[in-house]
Parts: structure tokens; sequence; C-alpha cells
């Protein structure tokens, strides 16, 4: 064999040899799994997006951030309707679902956590503590002025995110429906407005979930309710009063690797840990 | 040259005045449109500025911020906070939020201009709003918009951009003008580089006059004006247009003068090379016109000129010569038609020509003329005898006596064959005399002919002219042939003076 043949073989076993590389580096079709949905919920898989992915092998597309502006619940479940043979999807809801909406869409609801719902007032607010009951009445309108639950002689701004309102839970558990809401309060859209308001009005108050990323507080602090923290222990000892209920969901045929996914967040260490950062009560 | 010079200064400064006027009337078109520009840029300004403050309004969280702190009567210091991360990035100058009690919650400072608004919306109620405003430093443009919330008007958000000196020098560099600001007559803003405090500034038919330097300026109208505002001017200084035609006007003296030179020295080459040739040509034509033949000197230039001059002159040398050789013949013809062919003395016409001509000269001078008529004496033999070329000889021999014996003043004639006649001044002794002498003479000259000595001899009668003018030269030659018959009768060889006793003819 000349040595022009075996350069031409040599060529051409280099090349076919340097595609199956490349082929093995790329993603495999099929291979990566969407999330999306409520923030409160996206922020659990995607700090166990790591351990996720090399426990099962799959690769997890996370898209959470953007309920801070909006995209809630209602997002998580669009999303896990899209799900399908080779673009596998599931969706993040921060509020539990009502029976009918789950038995109508087909959806399957995998909880994994409560979450508290914390109150915020203004860093500067010198309160740091209110019952329940004053917490009701100020989001009501029968309190209107911080000194009558000893803060300094100022209105109170009230701010409230009333999302998801055919959904039980979450804001409900303050108040169980809008209309009882006082009237002049601020509504906002999105946890990143909410903080942003209270932020603003040294006289303010608001609510949000306790997974609420606390990079930048905003100039807010969290109170006390009747004295407990929103943590873990205290909604098991059900002396916090204000939660809801953090979910994942499904919709038609899931993989394995996603079944083992959704088991590991509601049953794994690794949640657990998490679960201690954030006072969150698992709920397996 | 001086009058050359004064017709093309006049001409310069003619055109100068209109090409200036001609400018100025185009920077007047030129301020118009920079001005119908910046009313048309301010518009549009004015309109940015109210959709800003349409969108500022509609901002939901401004609008709930503002009805807590008019509802709640919170402090307004969240409200400042929002605006800021909110609208921070729009170009506006200066933002006032003003609750529908009057209070301001964004913006405290702008008194005149919370004023101003409250006014307006007194008047107007609270509408959609744009106006220009004075706050006693700067020119503004204000936009309002009302806020609403649940249906309820909860206070204005009033936008304000200042169009100040850097907004002036930045639309002065733009439009290559110069604005000014005044009010009641005093400069308050200038893009010139000149101090505004207590300047004068009163434009005196569209021309103002700033650090000596005049200015073309025209006022530009700042409708829907919010209390007295300054007149804001757009000016151009005149030296920006007049300087570069007042250099244009120094080259063209300098080109009209040079042109001028030119001119002159393209006349003289003219005059020189042309004209004078021509006039010179001119005056030789009516000299040849009158009969003159005048000297033509050379004209060496190859031009038409040159050319022409050359065939006048030829033609003039031809016509000189065919003139000369006329006078010539002419000469001959009346030196031929007066002489004799054979002897070249006068002969019997022009004896009756020149007859009343010396009768009149002798009669102005007071003398006398006397006739001498002769015939030579046996002609016929002679000639029978010699031949006719010898009596031909004879006759030349008689005609060099005669010339040789009378006087200068004499005239004479061969008036026949072998009769001759002379006519002399004085009186009949004197004739006599020199009849005598010319037949003494002719008696002793012969003639020589061939070998033959021939003498002659010749009759002579004389005859005086009477002054009397009835006397004519037929009496006289009358007279004087019965004289000279008388010589021949009595043996020939003879000078016979008439006589009244002799046979009058």
């Amino acid at each position: 064999m000349s040595v022009v043949y075996k350069s031409m073989i040599a060529l051409v076993l280099l090349f076919f040899g340097g595609t199956v590389s490349m082929a093995e580096d790329a993603p495999r079709p099929g291979n990566e799994i969407t999330g999306a949905g409520a923030h409160f919920s996206w922020i659990v898989f995607n700090e166990l997006k790591a351990d996720l992915e090399n426990k099962f092998g799959r690769t997890l597309k996370l898209y959470g951030r953007g309920s801070m502006l909006g995209a809630g619940c209602n997002a998580g479940i669009k999303t896990a309707k899209k799900n399908k043979p080779g673009a596998e999807s599931f969706g993040f809801v921060c509020c539990p679902l009502g029976a009918d909406e789950v038995n109508n869409e087909g959806l399957v609801v995998h909880d994994f956590a409560i979450e508290p719902i914390v109150i915020l007032v203004h860093r500067d607010n010198p309160v740091t503590n209110l019952s329940s009951s004053q917490v009701r009445a100020i989001f009501r309108g029968d309190i209107t002025n911080w000194a009558e639950v000893g803060g300094a002689d100022k209105p109170i701004v009230v701010v409230t995110r009333l999302h998801c309102k055919q959904r039980p839970g979450h804001w409900k558990t303050i108040l169980p429906a809008p209309a009882l809401f006082r009237k002049d309060r601020l509504n906002v859209r999105s946890a990143a407005e909410m903080v942003k308001r209270v932020g603003d009005f040294t006289e303010a108050i608001g609510h949000t979930g306790a997974t609420w990323n606390f990079d930048d507080h905003g100039g807010v602090k969290v109170i006390t309710v009747d004295g407990n923290a929103p943590n873990a222990a205290n909604l098991k000892a059900k002396s916090y009063p204000f939660y809801r209920t953090l979910s994942a969901v499904t919709h038609g045929t899931i993989s394995k690797e996603l079944k083992g996914m959704l088991k590991e967040v509601q049953k794994g260490p690794g949640f657990r840990k998490l679960a201690d950062r954030y006072g969150l009560l698992p709920t397996h | 040259m001086a009058l050359l010079l004064v017709f093309v200064i006049g001409v310069l400064i003619f055109s100068y005045d209109a090409s200036r006027q001609v400018v100025i009337k185009q920077a007047d078109h030129t301020i118009h449109r920079i001005v119908d520009q910046i009313h048309g840029s301010l518009g549009s300004e004015l309109n940015a500025l109210r959709q800003r403050a349409r969108m500022i309004r509609s901002n939901v969280a401004l609008s709930e911020y503002t009805f807590v702190i008019v509802n709640i009567e919170t402090e307004s210091a969240p409200l400042e906070k929002l605006f800021q991360r909110q609208f921070g990035w729009l170009p506006i100058d200066k933002a006032v939020i003003l609750s529908n009690t009057g209070k301001p919650l964004l913006g405290t400072d702008r008194v005149a201009l919370i004023n101003a608004v409250k006014e307006r919306n007194k008047q107007h109620g609270p509408l959609d709003d744009q106006f220009y405003f004075y706050n006693g430093q700067n020119l503004e443009l204000i936009a309002s918009a009302p806020i609403y919330y649940r249906q309820k008007f909860l206070g204005n958000v009033i936008l304000s951009n200042t169009l100040g000196k850097e907004w002036m020098n930045r639309l002065a560099r733009q439009t290559q003008s110069q604005l000014f600001l005044e009010i009641d007559g005093m400069l308050v803003h200038s893009t010139l580089d000149v101090t505004v405090g207590n300047r004068r500034f009163l434009p005196d038919d569209g021309v103002a006059r700033i650090n000596g330097n005049d200015y073309l300026v025209r006022s530009i109208s700042l409708p829907n004006a919010s209390g007295r505002l300054p007149t804001l001017w757009l000016g151009i200084a005149e030296s920006e247009f007049i300087t570069p035609l007042e250099a244009i006007k120094n080259k063209s003296i300098v080109l009209a003068f040079v042109g001028a030179i030119g001119i002159l020295g393209a006349g003289f080459l003219m005059l020189r090379n042309f004209s004078t040739p021509l006039r010179r040509l001119l005056l030789r034509m009516k000299d040849v016109s009158e009969g003159k033949f005048p000297d033509i000197p050379e004209h060496d230039v190859s031009d038409e000129i040159g050319y022409l001059t050359r065939q006048f002159s030829l033609l003039v040398k031809n016509l000189k010569e065919k003139q000369d050789e006329i006078e010539k013949t002419q000469k001959l013809l009346q030196q031929q038609a007066a002489t004799d062919e054979l002897t070249g003395l006068y002969n019997r016409r022009h004896l009756y020509e020149l007859f009343p001509k010396l009768r009149s000269e002798a009669d102005r001078q007071g003398k006398q003329l006397v006739v001498l008529l002769l015939d030579l004496d046996y002609f016929k033999n002679l000639n029978d005898q010699y031949g006719h070329l010898a009596g031909d000889a004879c006759l030349k021999h008689f005609a060099r006596i005669l010339k040789d014996c009378c006087r200068v003043s004499d005239f004479i004639f061969r008036i026949g064959g072998e009769e001759f006649l002379v006519l002399s001044t004085g009186d009949e002794e004197g004739a006599m005399v020199l009849a005598e002498k010319i037949r003494s003479s002719t008696e002793q000259r012969p003639v020589f002919y061939g070998l033959s000595e021939i003498t002659m001899s010749t009759s002579t009668g004389v005859a005086s002219v009477n002054n009397d003018k009835g006397d004519t030269l037929s009496m006289a030659l009358g007279r004087a042939d019965n004289a000279l018959y008388s010589a021949k009768q009595s043996g020939r060889n003879k000078v016979v003076a008439w006589d009244s006793r002799l046979k009058y003819a």
C-alpha cells in the first residue's frame, strides 16, 4: 500500500474519530428536563439542581426568577402541561391547587414543603412583633397608625400581593378574601415589587414567602407574629399562623428520572438542609 | 484713464451695494428659516415632554403612591424614591408632583412653578397642559399631566426642561447663530462671550449692537406662556455674511483696477496698431481723393491694417505713376498743340490763345506790343533747288537765329511755311532794331546742308499793336503784313515798319 493511500485512510479515520468525539460532548436530544413557575418552589429545585443532575443523569433547565416579576403558579401549570416525549417539563407552584383544577387539568401535585408567609415592615420601623390579630386588623384597616401597636405615630401603609385568588391557602391565611383587605392599600404584582414598596414607605407593612431571596434586603425586615419567628418549628407547632404549601406539578407521563428527582426533593437529605435554612417544613 | 477708473469704481460700488442688499435679504431669510426650525424643535420638545408627563402619570405604582401619600397623609419621600427608580433615566431637568390639595409631593423647591400650575388648574381645571415658564433665571419648557386614581384627581405631574445657557449654546452651535434672552430691554443670557449683568439689549429695526458688532436679530415667539416671559432672540452677526462680501469687494477693486489698466493697455495697443494707422490711411485717402499722392510710409506689421496699408500704398504708387504719365502726355499734347513740330516755336493757334493775355499784361504795365512778321526770301526756290529736307534744315536754322536774337520776354511763332512772327514788348523803334538784327544774322549765318552752304535772307514787316481796344491781332497782323509786302516789293532782305501810308490790308 502506498504512502498516499495510508495517509488518506489516516485522514478519514481522524475525521470520523473527531465527529464521534464531538457527538459525545453535545447534549443528547431529550436529555433535558425543563422546569418553570413560582419563584418560591423554583428556588428549592434550583439550589439542588447540581445534585439532582448528577444523581439522575439528566440536565435541568429551570426558570423561576421571572416569577418575581409576576410569572408564578400559572406559569408553572402551563409549563407542566407542555410536557411531551422528548421535551419533558414540569412546573412550580407556591399555592395549593384546588381539587377541581387538579382534576380538570389532569395535573399531579407533588407537594414538598410548607412555607411560612413572613410579615415585612420597613427596616426603620421600631415594631418587631405583632400579634396575629393585630396583623389582621392592620390588613383589614382597623388599625391605621403604628402608634396603636407600639410604633411611631405614623399612618400605616398596607401593601398586598393578592395573587392566585381562586386557590386556597397562602395570603388567605391572613384574610380569606380580597374584599376584607383595607381599600386604600398598595397592590403589587410580584414579590420583588412587594419588597420595594415596603422598602420605600417607612410606614408600610407587607407579606411574602420565606424563601424569598434576601440577597438584597431592600430596606425591609421580617417581624415575629405572636412572638414566633416564621420557621419550620413554629409551623409544625402551629404557633405561626401564616403559611402556604410549596409543590411541583406534572402532567401526563413523566420519566423515572423526574420521578426520582421529585422524590429526592420531597425526602432527600439535600432538601432537608435547605428546608432548615429557609424555615420550610417538609411535608414528607 | 481717470474716467474709466471712476466708471469702474462706480460700477463696483453699485454692485457692492446691490450685493449687500441681496446678502442681507438672504441672511434675513436664513434667520427666519432658523427661527422656524427652532419653533419646530421647541414644539417637538414640548410634545415629547408632554408624552413623558402622560407616561409618568399613567404609571400605576406612581398613582398608588400618590394615592397613599395624599389619602393616608404619609411622608412623600417614597414617591421620590419611586420616581428615581422608575423614571430617573428620562431626560427631564426637573420634576414636580403636586397633590390635589396643592401640596408639593416632589420638587418642593419649585414654588413659583407650583403656583403657576395651581393658577392654571384654577383657570382651566386639571388638564394635560404645556407652556413656557420663566423662573427668574432661565426659560423652561413645562408639561403637566393630572394624576387620577380610581377616577379621583390626585394631583399633577409637572415636568420641566430648562432652556438655559447650555441649551442656548448647543442651539447656537447647531444653527451657527447667536441666541439672546432679553427681558425689559436687559440681556439675561447670551451665547456670546459677554457679561450680561447690566447690558442693555434694544434691537432697532431688527439690528442689535453688541460689543461694537451689529447683529441681525429676530424674536422667537413662545406661545402659551405662563406669567411674564423674557424674549428669546436669534441673531446672526452682520460681519459673518458681510465680511466675505468685503473680501470680495477688495478683490473686485484690485481686479477692476488691474482690469482697467489692462483695458487701457489694450486700448492703447488698439489705437497704436489699429486706430492710428487707420486714421492715417484715411487722411492719405482724403489726399488721394483731392488729387494728391502722399508718400505712404512702410507698414511692416503683418495684420489686416498692415495689409490694407500696403495695398493702398501700391494703389497710390500706381495712381501716381499713371498720373505722371497723364501729366507728361498732357504737357506734351499741350506743347504739341502750341508749338511747331519742326522748329519747336509756338504755332499760329497758340498765337491766338496767347495774344489776349499778352495784350492784357502789356496794358496793365502800360507797355506796347509790337509785331514782327518775318518771311524767308525765295524759300520756294530753295526747296526746289536743295530739296524739302534742306528746306526743313533752313527753317530750323532760322528758328535758332530768331531764338538767339530775341529776348527772353519775346514770343516767337511759326505761323506759316516760311513765315514767322515775333511778339515783343516795347516800342516800334526797338522792334526795328531787333528786326534788323535778325535780318543781318540770317544773311550772315548760312545753313550748311550736306556739302552745300545755303545763304538765306529774310524780309520783315514791323507793326505796333495799338493800345486802343478796338485794335485786334488780325488788324495788327494786317498792318505787319502790309509792311512785309512792302519789304518784299522793295527787293527783299529788308525791314519795313508799317506806315499809315502803306496800303492797309
